[in-house]
């Protein structure tokens, strides 16, 4: 069996209150890996464990993935630039130093492929709580990622844009993009096969089916 | 007199010099301080705390105490007296940059330091250098730079003590508004320096005028 994450007796804490304690699960490869649990349980801190944003107070993180790999994390509260969508997906490529030349074209692809050209002049405060869960999707699928980290993907979405964040996730899945994502939508959970981790509030944490 | 006589004689060269040390002090200041504010943001060290304590209690720092330091260094007895920039429009921008910067470096640091908490855990998932978090700091907080640089010149315009010091307020090389103003209502010609003090209230309200539409149309 191939794992993704090892995770040994890890604790983490924040502002002197305790979030996850010992914690320790092998997480194993899996295309879409769904991480449930009620609110506060740390799923969100968790996933920032995994994709690196966080540092644990104490314990192990084994990742078993390369250094150089292309991963992406999709916030459920997306902190975007006060401009235009172009110029926060331009910003994203930037900051990866993608060359400057590649940039427009790249943008205007991704935009294509999603019938999403209509936003990309838009200023970021004119967009809809929808709107800015899509461009966040976009502005990570922007940097081409072979790992996806996607916190709540639903939030705030109406029924169509949901069938259309399902149909990007599928589409990822077969271009072979892992993905972490923390979500109870039963749209998504019913129609993609996935692996299920479960956390709960005592933070035991284990594989559900 | 009427105000276009003003106008024509020695008082236009007053406007300009009070323009050209505090616009030139101002920029001076903006640079350093957008440099040791930008460092002081990204790079945590000893000593940090009480750096940033100090350019605080500096931002009440006394125009007159900078003009009497500036006036024992800079004379002919005090040790950079050589450089002979006494009474000259140098050590006017001179005492308005040391002035001016900790009140620019004080709101740039925490202008930048709100701005890095906002977006450093979405740089961090881009593995963003410390060069491109700066920039990107920078470029978000652009209309906040321009209001802080506007605050720097409109201390720097208005500031009188130090500059009658070390510039000592000799017509035509360092006569500028504020000084001009001391200097006529002392010798009773205050219809002068009220015209003088209009000028002064007049640039002070174009840069608040900057500033309002600069917040207006982009903020």
């Amino acid at each position: 069996m191939n794992f993704s994450f090892k995770i040994k007796k890890l604790f983490y804490s924040a502002n002197k209150t305790n979030i996850l304690e010992d914690i320790s699960i092998n997480i194993e490869d899996s295309p879409l890996t769904i991480i449930t649990g009620n609110n506060g349980v740390g799923k969100t801190t968790l996933m920032k464990i995994l994709y690196g944003l966080y540092t644990p107070t104490s314990g192990r993180v084994e990742r078993f993935e390369k250094s150089d790999i292309r991963k992406a994390f999709v916030f459920q509260n997306p902190i975007f630039l006060n401009n235009t969508v172009y110029n926060n997906l331009f910003h994203a490529l930037y900051c990866k130093s993608i060359e400057a030349k590649y940039r427009s074209e790249i943008i205007e692809n991704m935009v294509s492929a999603h019938n999403l050209d209509y936003l990309l002049q838009k200023k970021i405060r004119a967009l809809s709580g929808g709107e800015i869960q899509l461009v966040s999707l976009l502005r990570s699928l922007i940097l081409d990622p072979q790992v996806l980290y996607y916190d709540e993907p639903s939030n705030n979405l109406d029924s169509e844009h949901i069938e259309m964040i399902m149909k990007i996730i599928t589409n990822l899945i077969a271009s072979n993009t892992k993905i972490y994502m923390i979500t109870h939508d039963a749209r998504i959970k019913n129609n993609i096969n996935h692996r299920n981790i479960h956390l709960y509030s005592n933070s035991e944490i284990h594989y559900e089916n | 007199m009427s105000y276009l006589s003003i106008l024509t004689n020695e008082y236009i060269e007053i406007i300009q010099l009070s323009l050209y040390v505090s616009v030139f002090a101002t920029v001076l200041a903006f640079l350093f301080s957008l440099l040791l504010s930008s460092y002081l943001l990204l790079n945590n060290f000893r000593g940090k705390g009480f750096i940033l304590l100090i350019v605080n209690s500096l931002m009440s720092l006394p125009p007159v105490v900078v003009g009497l330091f500036l006036y024992i260094i800079f004379s002919n007895s005090g040790v950079l007296g050589f450089l002979d920039i006494l009474y000259s429009p140098t050590i006017m921008i001179i005492a308005q940059f040391i002035i001016i910067t900790p009140i620019i470096t004080s709101l740039l640091y925490t202008i930048f330091e709100n701005k890095f908490h906002e977006i450093s855990e979405y740089m961090s998932s881009l593995n963003a250098s410390r060069g491109k978090i700066i920039n990107t700091i920078i470029l978000e907080t652009r209309f906040d730079l321009v209001i802080v640089s506007m605050t720097g010149l409109g201390r720097a315009l208005s500031e009188v003590g130090a500059v009658i010091i070390v510039g000592g307020n000799i017509s035509n090389i360092s006569r500028v508004m504020t000084t001009s103003i001391v200097l006529e209502t002392s010798r009773g010609e205050l219809e002068l320096a009220m015209y003088l003090g209009l000028s002064l209230i007049f640039i002070a309200i174009i840069i608040n005028l900057i500033i309002f539409l600069i917040k207006r149309v982009y903020l």
